[in-house]
């Protein structure tokens, strides 16, 4: 053993590397390693810090070499142990971290330091069985501290939830039985240790035994998380029907919480479960015996009784919402079930009223109300207005527009008009009354200004939601007329809006959205990033702009877009497992499973997968202007085409967030969830992985009504599409990879057969890439069908709050698949001829050229000249255009590469050819077909790409004809100068967006001649 | 007519609505996460009856000896849910956890500028202990309070004595 002075001297032979590794130095820390590996060649920690020092420099090969020969002498001190903890962390080799310690743990077993990395590794891993075992030999090294022992109980529990069936009959029981021993021992010291009992009786559904816990002394010693006892208990009491008891349970929670929404719901349930059952006090004595069961309030009488006590109480006080709602609440369950008593309670409508009377001045009240306007018949609800309006107080009938006097007078105002559009009464106006009120509203917004002079710029104005309302009142009339100067008035007005307040996200989130309906995509990023979207919003919000910025051709943006989100993902996957560790460290068992949880909703993101198919399909088109670079593509992608399986639907997540927009709109309009499937379902059918929707669907605000925005139902619409979508994209980027890969192996003259003599019994498990590129292909075709029956016309979305569409409509319409699989066909005809050799020529066959030369002519777009319209005898603009050219783009990008594939066989064919030729000293062998057909197939996609150049050139503002600023786009009124100049803003926003989207395309078309040009034969 | 529960991880995926506040920074997955696996007693949220989350607050206990004290980390109320005391609240549910770790007293950081907050902690009975120089980093960088309260253990209220100098951020303890 090496005394302690020997530690000394390595120590400080080793701080110059460590500090030079701290301050990013590594050439420096090679160099001082080797200095101190001269003197004392067999110091492993130098050797491995050397070794981090190459892998940071990304020299990985001699850095894992160095680590190996280390790993294999199985060291056993901690500063060695740590850096080569940190060197697999860095290079993700998590099973190696696993395996360096369980060599350590064998040759020191009573080592804690040891064995606790040895866990926590195994934690890194999900392996449960092994933390269990690692987690028991700590236990027997350290017999008295608790944790270890629990630890080994919780990696139980994790066995039981990979494996539910044998998690019932041995690993739950087992976990409960070690619990149980601690616990008649009295050796529990945590109220972890508690929770994490409580947690394994649950999985078991022993409730009496939960019971028995929480009641006992274990039970009182639960005061950590606030009301954590009582609301566990009354889960219990659900579980076992003791409604008496779940009663008083929640109405003791009232009596100090009289505003908990939750605890009155629960209250309500329990109460009404009892009046429903006919439930009766058990006798004097049983009732003796569970004292809080004597004072639920088992009958409708009683409850009505304690909500009336609950409102009285704050007569004089503070005025809570919470007792007021819960008198409509029961009201409510009173009359679905017929009962008298709802006569004394009085009418929803009354109650509604008071209600608007009493808190109608919180902006929250909207909100509070939608949850019982289904109460209120038709006459009911024009009541209500009429009553809301004259408590408003603005008597707008004589002609003159009044305006508030103080904000709260405005926000009973708002709460007023968003009711109103919430019960579709917007829905019922003539044009003229949309526009009329959406002019007044502006009016007031502007009016309203003057109460925020004092707010910060980091605070909203008081009158920012009149100002949407008049947008939302503008979209309609757009929708109902198809005229988009209503669509632009509602983005200047919003671009003056945001001048005023410069932090209403929900400005931002409407003006994305607005400006990408019409095909601009140039001002989104900077209010894209002016809302500070990052990590997790990259999941949840990321979807506003992802499905456009390719369709309007922005790609260089989409780089940036895509790679930001991937990274969120990438990174978070590589610090899940920290969570985990620390869980296990503090003892917060019960967020485990959850983190777990969580970790597969982010992996499976359909935003994640989405972005990261897109960022390599992107890179297949902007990163090539030759073939080597195409071929260099398959190397820095992390993808394996020959043994990836596409995504599982049903574990894809949807986690956009698909009502951020405030929007009022009636419900039936909206309906968000219904879009959000529509809108998922375009994207994927995949077989084998979960995908996730996190998409947070509902982050615009919205009043219209639930029937119109529905968003359940739009979401599962919206998540079929995406996930059509997606899988359609999946099938396209593994095509052109699998097809680099048979031009590869063509290209340096291997075929299948001598690849399988070569690396032999192994690499027939492996199949080749030409037969996976075939059921590739095949798949695309069916899937393609499937799709046409549901996603060939566009989906419709609601203006303000529905996901966009994906662009899987116009993919499936348009040319672009048929030619992705014929061309493929040629692919498969030049690896034939590659593998046979040229021998006799097969004509029908070598039709395949000239087929595919004539269905290529599909992509031209004739007649472009710029992006203005005249639809409906008015000038529009018209991005469908854009559209369809961006998927040209892609197609013509993607059959270059294709066709650089059949150069890959063909040219070494030719060169064959040719030696062949030179030799012969007789007459010339005639020259195979197919080298002049595939010469005359890449002289016609040269062209079209020519063409397609010149179309977007067309698309350029500044090169066409058109003098687009000499477009009057909104009516606005010569004095309104301020609008004015906004309107010229907007417009040179989108005369610059459509520059660069031409500009962008110009450049990608241009290398992609370049790139045909050296495919020539 | 509110519902306080604790937070969950799969809130992050819906508390938008309170983060797009410019206020309000959205940090890094490790940040939360850390604080639901150490802390979770402390992380809370509002629900409101149709399940949008109004606001969240998120806080620890740290220190040792009479240093022992309930954080603020941090406290963000959605802007249409504002001006109904839900800021107070959860304030009030972190004091009483406090209260039951027996800690000293509770503090929390605030932008200079943030004279709202400033106003609505004095009304919750917070004071300014001291000025800490350049503690947000940013285009220009900017000071903080930073605020406490005693809680019931700290008698003599010695806690909350006001420094009369500022300090660096460095040096916090």
């Amino acid at each position: 053993m090496a005394s302690r002075s020997h530690v000394d001297v390595n120590e400080r032979r080793l701080r110059p590397i460590y500090d030079c590794l701290d301050n990013g130095n590594n050439k420096k820390a090679i160099q001082e390693a080797d200095k101190v590996l001269k003197k004392q060649k067999d110091l492993s920690c130098a050797k491995v810090l050397k070794a981090l020092a190459l892998l940071r420099m990304g020299r990985m090969s001699e850095g894992n070499s160095l680590l190996a020969e280390v790993h294999k002498s199985e060291p056993m001190e901690e500063q060695t142990l740590n850096a080569m903890s940190i060197c697999y962390k860095e290079t993700h080799q998590y099973s190696r971290i696993a395996s360096l310690y369980e060599a350590a743990a064998r040759q020191q077993p009573a080592n804690e330091d040891i064995l606790s990395c040895l866990f926590m590794a195994h934690v890194r891993l999900g392996n449960y069985r092994d933390q269990q075992r690692t987690a028991m030999a700590l236990h027997k090294c350290r017999p008295n501290k608790n944790p270890y022992y629990f630890w080994a109980v919780m990696s139980i529990v994790m066995q039981a939830h990979s494996d539910e069936k044998l998690g019932r009959v041995m690993y739950l029981p087992l976990a409960e039985k070690m619990t149980n021993k601690y616990i008649q021992e009295e050796k529990i010291e945590a109220e972890a240790e508690i929770l994490l009992y409580l947690i394994i009786l649950e999985l078991q559904e022993k409730w009496e035994e939960c019971l028995t816990v929480l009641d006992g002394p274990l039970g009182a010693q639960l005061g950590n998380e606030l009301n954590l006892r009582e609301t566990k208990l009354a889960h219990v009491c659900i579980k076992l029907g003791k409604w008496d008891r779940v009663n008083s349970i929640y109405k003791q929670l009232l009596n100090h919480t009289p505003d908990d929404w939750a605890f009155w719901l629960a209250y309500l349930d329990s109460g009404f479960h009892m009046v429903d059952e006919g439930f009766v006090c058990n006798g004097e004595e049983e009732a003796e015996a569970n004292k809080s069961a004597k004072d639920a309030d088992s009958s409708a009488e009683l409850m009505w009784a304690y909500i009336c006590e609950k409102i009285s109480a704050m007569e004089n006080g503070v005025q809570m919402r919470g007792p007021y709602l819960a008198r409509i609440e029961f009201l409510r369950r009173l009359l679905a079930r017929k009962f008298e008593l709802a006569e004394t309670v009085g009418s929803a409508l009354q109650h509604l009223q008071g209600y608007f009377d009493l808190f109608g001045h919180k902006s929250c009240c909207h909100g509070d109300m939608t949850l019982f306007i289904d109460m209120l018949s038709e006459s009911q609800k024009d009541e209500f207005l009429n009553h809301m309006k004259e408590g408003v107080d603005l008597d707008n009938t004589s002609g003159v527009l009044q305006y508030p006097k103080d904000v709260n007078q405005l926000t009973r105002h708002l709460v007023c008009l968003q009711m109103a559009r919430t019960m579709g009464k917007h829905r019922l106006f003539a044009l003229e009354e949309t526009l009329t009120l959406s002019q007044d509203l502006l009016l007031l917004y502007r009016e309203g200004l003057t109460f925020g002079k004092e707010l910060l710029p980091t605070d909203l104005q008081y009158s920012d939601n009149y100002l949407l309302l008049a947008t939302h009142l503008l979209l309609d009339a757009w929708e109902k007329t198809g005229d988009d100067i209503h669509l632009w008035q509602a983005i200047v007005y919003l671009e003056l809006g945001i001048r005023e307040s410069t932090s209403n996200f929900q400005f931002k989130l409407l003006l994305i959205r607005l400006y990408c309906f019409k095909g601009v995509f140039g001002p989104c990023p900077a209010l894209y990033d002016g809302m500070e979207i990052k990590h997790i919003m990259n999941d949840t919000l990321g979807y506003i702009a992802s499905n456009h910025v390719i369709r309007l051709g922005h790609f260089m943006e989409a780089g940036t877009m895509y790679a930001t989100m991937v990274r969120f993902f990438v990174v978070n996957q590589k610090e899940a497992s920290e969570h985990l560790m620390s869980s296990y460290k503090f003892g917060s068992f019960g967020r485990i499973q959850e983190f777990v949880k969580f970790q597969d909703r982010l992996d499976n993101s359909i935003q994640y997968h989405s972005a990261a198919t897109e960022k390599m399909l992107l890179d297949l088109i902007m990163q090539t202007d030759r073939h080597d670079s195409a071929e260099a593509a398959l190397d820095f992608m992390n993808v394996h085409p020959l043994t990836d399986q596409p995504f599982d639907v049903s574990k894809i997540c949807d986690n956009r967030d698909l009502t951020i927009a405030l929007c009022w709109d009636p419900p039936n309009i909206l309906n968000p969830e219904e879009t959000r499937q529509q809108s998922r379902e375009e994207e994927v059918a995949f077989d084998v992985f979960k995908i996730c929707d996190n998409r947070d669907l509902t982050i615009a605000l919205c009043w219209d009504p639930p029937n119109i925005l529905n968003p359940e139902e739009t979401r599962q619409q919206s998540r079929e599409e995406e996930e059509a979508w997606l899988l359609l994209r999946w099938r396209q980027l593994h095509i052109l990879l699998l097809a680099l890969m048979v031009g590869r192996d063509m290209g340096a003259g291997t075929t299948d057969n001598n690849l399988l003599n070569g690396e032999g019994e192994t690499s027939k498990e492996v199949e080749k890439p030409v037969d996976v590129l075939r059921r590739r292909v095949d798949e695309l075709r069916e899937h393609a069908s499937q799709c046409a029956e549901t996603f060939l016309e566009p989906r419709k979305c609601h203006v303000v709050q529905g996901p966009f569409r994906t662009r899987i409509s116009g993919v499936l319409s348009g040319p672009h698949l048929g030619l992705l699989a014929s061309m493929v066909d040629c692919v498969y005809y030049v690896h034939d001829l590659h593998s046979a050799g040229l021998g006799k020529v097969d004509e029908s066959k070598e039709k395949l050229w000239k087929t595919m030369k004539e269905s290529a002519g599909e992509l031209r777009m004739d007649g472009v000249q710029g992006l203005l319209r005249d639809i409906n005898g008015k000038r529009q603009l018209d991005s469908s255009t854009l559209e369809n050219l961006v998927a040209s783009v892609e197609t013509i990008s993607y059959l270059t590469i294709l066709a650089g594939v059949c150069n890959r066989g063909l040219k070494s064919l030719k060169e064959k050819w040719q030696k062949k030729n030179k030799k012969n000293k007789g007459p010339s062998i005639s020259q195979h077909p197919a080298f002049e057909g595939f010469n005359q197939l890449v002289t016609e996609l040269s062209s079209i790409t020519k063409e397609l150049h010149q179309a977007a050139a067309g698309l350029d503002p500044v090169f066409s004809s058109i003098d687009i600023a000499s477009l009057r786009l909104a009516d606005i009124p010569e004095e309104e100068e301020l609008q004015r100049e906004a309107e010229r803003l907007v417009w040179s926003k989108v005369e610059r967006s459509v520059q660069q989207s031409s500009r962008e395309v110009c450049e990608v078309l241009h290398h992609k001649q370049f790139y045909l040009n050296t495919l020539l034969l | 007519m509110t519902t306080i529960r604790p937070f969950r991880c799969e809130d992050l995926f819906c508390f938008n609505n309170v983060n797009l506040d410019p206020l309000t920074e959205t940090y890094g997955l490790p940040f939360y996460m850390q604080y639901l696996a150490h802390w979770p007693e402390y992380f809370q949220v509002l629900e409101s009856p149709n399940g949008v989350i109004m606001g969240y607050i998120m806080g620890k206990a740290e220190g040792s000896g009479e240093q022992w004290h309930g954080h603020v980390t941090a406290l963000s109320v959605a802007p249409e849910f504002r001006r109904l005391g839900l800021a107070g609240k959860l304030m009030n549910g972190l004091e009483e956890i406090s209260e039951r770790k027996w800690c000293y007293f509770v503090d929390l950081f605030v932008r200079v500028s943030n004279q709202v907050a400033v106003a609505m902690y004095k009304k919750l009975g917070y004071s300014v202990y001291r000025q800490v120089l350049e503690y947000y980093s940013g285009d220009v960088d900017e000071d903080a309070y930073d605020m406490r309260k005693a809680l019931s253990r700290d008698k003599e209220k010695k806690s909350v004595i006001p420094l009369p100098y500022p300090v660096r951020p460095d040096e916090l303890d």
